[in-house]
């Protein structure tokens, strides 16, 4: 975890509110792994006062063989405004890379991705990690990406160009599967026979993961999903992101000792912390619905 | 010749073993965790003092997320002193506080007097600690903190209790939501506070249109940041003009002359909070700044600028 002070090297507009920013960061982009974020001060004033947490899209070389990283949002706010409005040359303050990110099942042959709307950016890095394994006949890569619209579709060509069967759904059936994209997933499933032996990376609004649940029981299908909380400091010190864990859950995936999970004394449930102990969680460690 | 300025401070002048600062700069309670995690990003050694996470006797889980939501040049926050417990920052955390050379203050709650007691009882002798911070003013477990902050009977009775049970130096961390701070102040002061450090966070609410329903998972948190600050000068000025002990201003403080105010107003020292989250550089930038100042303005001591106010 670094702290570097990167300059914007291009900011652009990929559909109607989502956007691409790219930074010079050779420090960020050395170490960072897929599923893992960054924490962006956005503003030199007051507001908005914190920082905003982005996953790392991918990392690139920039011109002369330098190391930069992007980030792709979606404009929801007063930051995400501010972010978008920034261009070539602006300075901006980074802490990178955080977190916990997605570990590979390499005892699985086929791996799913499932990502909606601004969630997708957090599955490129895995991607490309599993479409070069794919690439050399390792696995087989499944991408399915899903929004409410066409319009707001994003990344379609990337995910596209790797060693993968790229599957959409768009809720109201403009293009692709016309529908949510577990449904797509359900169905995929049973067509393809893959259950016993595929795997599930996952990032998308809390909704989306609770659709989830129930296909992965039903199958017993590993899944990971990546969290979003409100953040503080995003580095494990303030514990203000919390997520409802489900105690043996917690035990069977992780070193307790070495994460940041709180239990009570006598209870099944604790807290762990978006930022150090996630982003990434094991689905059925997760308690949705606080 | 060294004509750099001088900013150490004594916190508890009225105590044996005192508790000596650097410099004025301390890290407020709740912050930074336990320490090491900033420690990665910041040279924390350089820092006056370091106030850890609220501890309680046993671990707690805290409240239901969400715990935290940005306002107005501000911060709620309702996580409810989650932590570890005393025990395992006994066997965990203070081992690595003993080689640190910035002093670490344990901040210290609890739901009943015996409570406070216990926990200080536990952390008598143990190294790496340089003091007690006796939050009695945490607005947001509802069976606990806020009861003690608020009367000057009960602040005193608990004050005096903790004071019997250990021989670090205690400072004593006030809550603002009170009607008349002084009172309190001097409540303590008279049970053996050998320091006083305020303000805790203010009792606040936020409400999500969209949705119809709260922000803050626990409904209520308590408001930090630079929105508190003028409230926070306030107090400092109000309690400094009455008590003898040094008083550690504190509240949406981030920059250095942010902290100057409340030095000025009658801070012997200052902690950070908030700030640190977009800046974890702040407490040093804010050292550096003081220096600078002092250097300017031709003042040889940290305590020739104190309480400039009065
Ligand atoms: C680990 C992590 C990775 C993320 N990765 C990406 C990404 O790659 N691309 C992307 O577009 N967004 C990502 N987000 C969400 C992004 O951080 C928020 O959209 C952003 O902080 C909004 O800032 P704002 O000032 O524009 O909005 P605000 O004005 O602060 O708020 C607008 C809306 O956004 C919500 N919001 C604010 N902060 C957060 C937050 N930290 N998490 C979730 N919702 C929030 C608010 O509740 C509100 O509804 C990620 C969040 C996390 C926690
Ligand atoms: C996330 C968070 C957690 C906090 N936890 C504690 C705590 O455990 N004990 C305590 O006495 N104060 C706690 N505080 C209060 C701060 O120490 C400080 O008094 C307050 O935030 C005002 O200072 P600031 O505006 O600089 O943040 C917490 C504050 C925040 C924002
Ligand atoms: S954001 Fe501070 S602990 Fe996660």
């Amino acid at each position: 975890m670094i702290r570097e002070k990167s300059i914007i090297q291009g900011n652009e507009q990929l559909a109607p509110g989502f956007w691409k920013m790219r930074l010079v960061a050779p420090e960020i982009a050395a170490t960072v792994k897929p599923g893992q974020f960054i924490n962006v001060k956005i503003a030199q004033c007051k507001a908005p006062l914190f920082r905003r947490p982005f996953t790392v899209f991918r990392c690139l070389d920039l011109d002369k063989d330098r190391p930069g990283i992007e980030v792709v949002y979606e404009v929801v706010g007063r930051g995400t405004r501010m972010m978008s409005a920034m261009g070539k040359g602006d300075e901006l303050d980074i802490i990178g890379p955080l977190g916990r990110g997605f570990k590979r099942r390499d005892d699985k042959r086929v791996h799913i991705l499932v990502g909606s709307g601004v969630g997708l950016p957090a599955l490129f890095m895995l991607g490309e990690e599993l479409s070069l394994a794919a690439g050399r006949g390792e696995l087989e890569l499944v991408i399915m990406l899903d929004a409410k619209t066409k319009e707001r579709l994003i990344l379609e060509e990337e995910f596209g160009s790797l060693n993968g069967k790229t599957l959409v759904s768009i809720h109201d059936g403009a293009y692709g599967y016309h529908g949510y994209v577990t449904e797509m997933l359900r169905a995929y499933i049973a067509e393809e026979d893959i259950a016993a032996d595929c795997a599930i990376y996952a990032c998308g609004p809390e909704l989306m993961f609770k659709a989830l649940v129930p296909i992965c029981s039903q199958y017993n299908i590993p899944a990971q999903i990546c969290m979003e909380r409100n953040m503080g400091c995003g580095i494990g010190a303030c514990l203000s992101c919390v997520c409802r864990v489900d105690k043996k859950a917690v035990m069977k995936h992780r070193d307790v000792r070495s994460s940041h999970v709180q239990f009570e004394d006598a209870g099944s449930s604790g807290y762990a912390l978006v930022c150090c102990d996630g982003p990434v969680f094991n689905i059925d460690e997760v308690i949705f619905d606080e | 010749m060294d004509n750099s300025p001088n900013l150490c401070v004594q916190l508890a002048p009225g105590h044996s073993a005192g508790l000596s600062l650097s410099n004025p700069v301390m890290i407020a309670s709740g912050i930074f965790g336990y320490g090491e995690e900033y420690a990665q990003l910041v040279e924390i050694q350089k820092l006056g003092a370091v106030v850890c996470k609220g501890t309680t006797l046993a671990p707690r889980r805290g409240n239901p997320q969400p715990r935290l939501v940005e306002t107005a040049s501000g911060l709620l926050n309702s996580v409810g002193l989650e932590n570890i417990g005393v025990e395992a920052l006994i066997r965990e955390e203070a081992p690595k506080w003993a080689s640190w050379q910035v002093p670490v203050i344990v901040n210290v709650a609890g739901e009943t007097i015996e409570e406070y007691v216990e926990v200080v009882t536990r952390l008598e002798g143990v190294q790496g600690i340089s003091g007690i911070e006796l939050n009695i003013s945490c607005p947001n477990v509802s069976a606990g903190g806020a009861e003690f902050g608020m009367n000057p009977e009960i602040a005193a009775r608990v004050t005096a209790a903790v004071k019997g049970a250990s021989s670090l130096p205690l400072m004593v961390k006030l809550s603002p939501n009170v009607t008349d701070i002084r009172a309190i102040a001097l409540a303590v002061q008279e049970a053996g506070a050998d320091a006083i450090s305020l303000i805790n966070t203010l009792k606040g609410m936020a409400f999500a249109v969209d949705k119809g329903k709260p922000r803050l998972g626990n409904i209520t948190g308590g408001l930090s940041g630079p929105a508190i600050k003028p409230v926070a000068l306030r107090m400092v000025y109000e309690v400094a003009e009455v008590v003898r002990v040094p008083v550690v201003g504190c509240g949406g403080i981030a920059s250095a002359s942010d902290a100057l105010e409340f030095i000025m107003c009658g801070a012997s020292a200052v902690q950070v909070g908030t700030a640190n989250f977009t800046d974890p550089g702040i407490g040093l930038t804010i050292v550096k700044g003081i220096e600078e100042f002092m250097r300017e303005k031709k003042v040889e001591r940290l305590t020739d600028l104190a309480g400039l106010a009065h």
